[in-house]
């Protein structure tokens, strides 16, 4: 009888601690927090109309980029603004998908089902094509996906402005979709140049947006963003081992990205870098390693952390409309 | 059968005294004393007692229960990295032995680790679907990844188990707040005060009642007793903010000045005051009270505010 009672006083004692460590994190009353939360509830809860407009850019980064989502999440639920979204590559699709009006819970869902099999025709004969009568693969998959779970939407049509980004390959220029129909822009910004085949759309060639556009920062302007959050997978370059083709590739992209990467960060008016680094954006021989819940819980733990100084970041932006609040 | 007695013969001078008696008493606990002692709280003596060349001497379940007693000893005395690599070994070498990956998870959690400590959670919800620490680990995880509905779902599952936890309750329903849910929220405030009154409760439902909307309620909620004893001046700078934000200018500065009674360089006092001057048209006034926030508080967010409105202005 002894030892279920000592073992109930131990988890009594590990349940007090649980409650304990988190009684520390109850309301915070400080001279900072009060104000803030006093100016927040006053610029939230404004008409779109009557305070800045927010943007929300979705880097590049593979399956790095799978961390978007926790970030999302993280600003839904607390009910953060955002107005326009904008994306490249991965981030593209996780955001057309964001501005169609899919939930947290939805993204992570689907994103957990993105994989070789659903985003491109890579099989053992077309990889046998690729390797030995060098055709490169066809990233039409991805098109389904994208008209499957939002419709052949146009962008117009999505609940949400949103602009994603590829690169025409004959003459190197950034473009932004914001217009048109968004699955074959979507699929043109994550269609990896050497792997997949060009996508011919609108008279141009198009590939991933990555590499001239890592952090669309201006996409976002571009809808009528004033303020602007980055969420950015940044690649860790001394942890990257590639080993295979697809993996080599897509380290050439990544560091022809993190070239335009530190000039792009400044443009945006927050960051949010979820620690997601070490991550390789592609593995073995599958186009999309399948992105795994850590990662999003990475995205979730960083907004989270980071939330209060996005807030404080987006009143001091928004001070001359909360000013008009007071006249 | 032979064969195992002689082996045991021969192994006999090898065996420390005790360890040696132990095997011809198997009903006795090898680690009774440790559990003693790990009981009355000395868990200095566990520590010295359960040192590294005492763990040979013990196998299977004992030799679990030796890392969870040591790891738990390390922990109370606060060697948090020397607990962590006994669980972390220990679940190495014992991944069933659910004390131990609860442990381990506790204390990963403690550490910020929520990724690391979230899948050990799940594995103890596997073998154990209602273990209560684990719901509300994994509740307060995901609150603080931000993950706010599947939290307020994790505590669900906690209470049905700890129904009478006042402080459960009561993260409950700041989760609850954080999701806009002000009335179950509110229910859930209630329930945790009613099991012990507590003016950081009272002090959570009078943040519901504003969010809800019942700004009179909760500034009311504000100027309780139990509240102003608990929590002074920063009750009366929120009754400020919050009677600014009712239109009560004159109530609002009232309350400024009741703060500045005691800190006179309080800056929400000053930025209710310029906040309160705008709304009269008192622009310089307004600048006078802004720029009274001193500038030893440069990197402070009040400070910024200050300058930012100062700009607008």
């Amino acid at each position: 009888m002894k030892k279920p009672r000592l073992l109930s006083k131990i988890l009594g004692i590990s349940l007090a601690l649980l409650v304990s460590a988190q009684a520390r994190a109850a309301m915070d009353l400080s001279a900072n927090a009060v104000l803030r939360d006093h100016l927040w509830k006053d610029l939230s809860s404004k008409p779109k109309d009557q305070r800045p407009a927010t943007g929300l850019v979705l880097s590049a980064g593979g399956t790095r980029a799978s961390a978007h989502i926790g970030v999302i999440s993280v600003l839904e639920e607390s009910g953060f603004p955002i107005d326009a979204v904008a994306g490249t590559s991965m981030g593209a699709i996780i955001g057309s998908l964001y501005a169609d009006g899919k939930s947290p819970e939805e993204l992570r869902r689907l994103s957990l089902r993105i994989g070789a099999s659903n985003g491109s025709n890579i099989s053992p004969w077309t990889l046998i094509e690729y390797l030995f009568a060098q055709k490169l693969f066809s990233s039409k998959k991805l098109e389904r996906f994208i008209k499957k779970e939002i419709g052949d939407k146009r962008f117009e049509q999505l609940k949400k402005p949103f602009a994603c980004v590829a690169m025409d390959i004959n003459s190197g220029e950034a473009i932004i979709f914001r217009e048109g129909r968004v699955a074959p822009a979507v699929r043109a910004s994550m269609n990896l140049p050497g792997i997949f085949k060009p996508v011919e759309y609108r008279h141009r060639y198009l590939v991933d947006g990555a590499i001239v556009d890592y952090v669309p920062v201006d996409a976002a302007r571009l809808l009528g963003a004033k303020w602007v959050l980055a969420s950015v997978t940044e690649d860790d370059f001394t942890q990257a081992r590639p080993d295979n083709v697809i993996s080599s590739m897509q380290q050439v992209i990544d560091i022809r990205g993190a070239m335009i990467l530190d000039s792009q960060k400044k443009t945006a008016n927050f960051l949010i870098e979820p620690a997601v680094g070490t991550v390789p954006s592609a593995g073995g021989t599958s186009l999309y390693m399948t992105p795994r819940p850590w990662m999003i819980d990475q995205g979730a733990l960083q907004a989270h952390r980071l939330l209060h100084k996005a807030e404080e970041s987006y009143i001091l932006f928004s001070m001359p409309a909360i000013l008009k609040g007071y006249l | 059968m032979k064969k195992i007695l002689l082996t045991l013969l021969l192994l006999w001078p090898s065996l420390p005294l005790q360890a040696s008696w132990d095997i011809f008493l198997p009903h006795k606990d090898p680690l009774a004393k440790e559990k003693e002692l790990f009981k009355e709280g000395r868990y200095k003596e566990v520590i010295t007692r359960l040192g590294p060349g005492q763990f040979q001497y013990y196998r299977g379940k004992n030799l679990a229960r030796a890392y969870f007693y040591v790891g738990q000893s390390y922990e109370y005395t606060d060697h948090l990295g020397r607990a962590l690599g006994l669980y972390e070994l220990g679940v190495k070498l014992f991944p069933d032995d659910l004390r131990l990956v609860l442990a381990l998870a506790l204390l990963l959690h403690r550490a910020g680790l929520e990724t690391n400590a979230k899948p050990l959670f799940k594995k103890i919800l596997l073998a154990k679907p209602q273990n209560a620490e684990a719901h509300l680990g994994l509740a307060e995880i995901n609150s603080n990844l931000g993950f706010l509905k599947r939290s307020a779902k994790r505590y669900q599952e906690t209470l049905k188990s700890v129904p009478e936890n006042a402080d459960i309750w009561r993260h409950y329903a700041e989760v609850l707040f954080r999701l806009r849910e002000f009335p179950q929220a509110k229910v859930a405030a209630k329930k945790s005060l009613s099991l012990n009154p507590d003016p950081k409760t009272e002090m959570d439902i009078a943040f519901i009642d504003r969010g809800e909307g019942k700004l009179g309620a909760a500034i009311s909620l504000l100027n309780s007793p139990s509240i102003t004893s608990q929590y002074g001046i920063k009750a009366t700078r929120l009754k400020g903010l919050w009677l600014l934000e009712d239109k009560q200018v004159s109530q609002a500065i009232s309350a400024a000045r009741d703060v500045q009674k005691t800190s006179p360089n309080d800056p929400v006092a000053h930025w209710i005051l310029a906040q309160a001057a705008l709304s009269r048209g008192k622009t310089s006034k307004a600048i006078k009270e802004l720029k009274s926030i001193q500038n030893s508080q440069k990197y402070s967010f009040v400070y910024k505010a200050a300058q930012a409105l100062i700009a607008a202005l």
